[in-house]
């Protein structure tokens, strides 16, 4: 875990869609939903696979590496869950045709560029969830 | 002249309210006040009324309207998806209602108090009333801090600037040439209040480097109402009527209206591109026909995609088409010439409407001269309107 001070982030929604992703990240792993009929990995999750309509779909972990798509630091108004201005970005992951919303943490926006490579990390919210976030992998996978 | 019924209705009478931060009355008053204006204008009655038609975020529901107005029996009603993003398919729906003899006479509407009574804008925890659950806003936004529209808006757009080499000062001379427009404008919250862009540039950081305070619509108390119905009966009618020459929507695969990241290009507005294709091939007119554009700005970012999604001006031209003074009154695409939400108040689209049937009345405050042609485009949908 990158993240030791106490965390004031807010917890994700719960769906039955959609918990699963928070539960493999809080077992390390960041996991995407894959369809067993076609191969096709997809996000955000979905009860059934748009391309064959197959409904065995399983989480499947990731490498955790990945490219910065685009991001920007949002200071106003202040987000709930945060001390600083968090940096939110979107992710493309290397696995292909994935793409996240999240943090990159450690890090300024002048430190950032387009495509820049980015590894996975874990943070807490205030609640104990535990949410995907990233770091750029220039300046090693954090622990 | 076509022969497809959906380019044969009229909007026959348009209603508002003030626009302000503080309606001092209920939301279904608001509605009620703009649907009673519009009717006023068409010369008709409320028990005239045989459609209805909104999109969601409205929370007045049909009900208590048709209790407060006594309107006697709804043939049709729709509440489209999208929020604002939906509000240019309303006039969609509602030709097709009429075009198809569902109903006669569709009032559209959009009413809130946005802004006194909760704050549109804010940072959420969760989402309240509509459903909007399963939105990657809500689901995949709110731990990482991406809780309001505006942030939702700018997250795609940083990489759009990087691509083209434009800055927020450039997005600045949208907003410059809206509040001058919203200036002359005394229907508007922002009447009287030009910008510079050296004020834009001193407007806080909501995103970095994408938004400023000032590329963002301000959450706004009012209503509007508009009235549809068929040319030929409109011909009739105390309005001066404009004609809906051509409609469209369009709701793509895995696009969502505030936070479309999941397509391969998040840097084209694909709703708009498949709209603009079928409303220009509807009404038989093509960009350069335009008098007059009305671009949904909620924030600027919008505006750009929506230029280049319409083939005003090309990918990546946009913020040089606008810095060219093309979109002054005297230009060649004067675009929002009511201020747009960000200048004049941010009814989720429907005050575009208005402004646009106004010019095409002759009695706008930014009156482009000889106006006959307008577009107004809402990402997921869009319309052209006529001088009738």
């Amino acid at each position: 875990m990158g993240e030791q001070r106490q965390s004031k982030r807010l917890d994700p929604m719960s769906t039955r869609n959609t918990d699963w992703f928070w539960e493999e990240a809080a077992q390390g792993r960041l996991s995407i939903q894959k369809c067993a009929g076609c191969g096709h990995l997809f996000h955000p999750p979905r009860p059934v696979c748009p391309d064959c309509h197959s409904t065995e779909l399983a989480p499947v972990q990731m490498s955790g590496r990945g490219t910065l798509y685009s991001f920007m630091q949002v200071h106003y108004p202040p987000p709930l869950g945060f001390d600083e201005p968090p940096i939110i970005a979107l992710i493309d992951l290397e696995e292909g045709g994935v793409r996240l919303i999240s943090n990159v943490v450690d890090a300024t926006l002048d430190d950032l560029v387009n495509d820049a490579p980015v590894i996975v990390d874990f943070e807490k919210t205030a609640r104990g969830k535990t949410l995907p976030v990233f770091r750029l992998a220039a300046k090693g996978a954090g622990a | 002249m076509s022969s497809n019924p959906m380019t044969q209705c009229a909007i026959a009478g348009i209603g508002q309210t003030e626009f302000s931060t503080n309606s001092g009355r209920s939301e279904l008053r608001v509605a009620c006040d703009a649907i009673l204006a519009a009717l006023g204008d068409a010369g008709l009655e409320a028990k005239d009324i045989d459609g209805i038609v909104t999109y969601t975020i409205d929370n007045n529901d049909e009900v208590s309207l048709m209790r407060a107005l006594g309107i006697r029996d709804l043939k049709y009603s729709v509440r489209l998806p999208m929020g604002g993003g939906g509000s240019a398919m309303t006039l969609h729906h509602a030709c097709a209602a009429v075009a198809s003899g569902a109903a006669s006479t569709v009032v559209i509407w959009r009413a809130m108090n946005e802004r006194s009574e909760y704050r549109f804008g804010q940072p959420k925890e969760a989402p309240s009333g509509s459903r909007i659950n399963d939105m990657t806003f809500t689901i995949w936004g709110i731990p990482y801090g991406l809780q309001f529209p505006g942030a939702c808006s700018a997250l795609g757009f940083q990489r759009y600037m990087n691509k083209y080499g434009v800055t927020n000062a450039d997005l600045g001379q949208i907003v410059v040439q809206q509040r001058a427009y919203a200036a002359t404008n005394p229907l508007a919250r922002f009447y009287g209040r030009p910008i510079t862009l050296d004020d834009h540039q001193n407007s806080k950081w909501i995103a970095d480097p994408v938004l400023r305070l000032f590329d963002c619509c301000q959450e706004s108390d009012g209503g509007v109402a508009l009235i549809v119905t068929s040319r030929e009966r409109a011909r009739d009618l105390k309005g001066q009527h404009v004609r809906i020459l051509g409609s469209s929507a369009s709701i793509p695969y895995n696009v969502e209206p505030l936070s479309p990241y999941y397509t391969d290009d998040p840097m084209v507005m694909q709703q708009s591109v498949n709209s603009a294709r079928r409303v220009f091939e509807a009404a038989g007119v093509g960009p350069k026909d335009i008098d007059v554009a009305l671009l949904y700005d909620a924030f600027t970012p919008e505006v750009v995609h929506q230029l280049e999604a319409f083939g005003f001006c090309g990918e990546g031209e946009a913020l040089d088409f606008v810095k060219s003074g093309a979109c002054a009154i005297d230009g060649e695409l004067p675009l929002n010439t009511n201020g747009g939400l960000i200048g004049e108040a941010y009814i989720h689209g429907l005050n575009m409407v208005t402004e646009g049937v106004r010019q095409l009345r002759g009695t706008a405050s930014n009156q482009r001269k000889d106006a006959e042609l307008v577009l107004f485009s809402s990402g997921n949908g869009a319309v052209v309107l006529a001088r009738d």
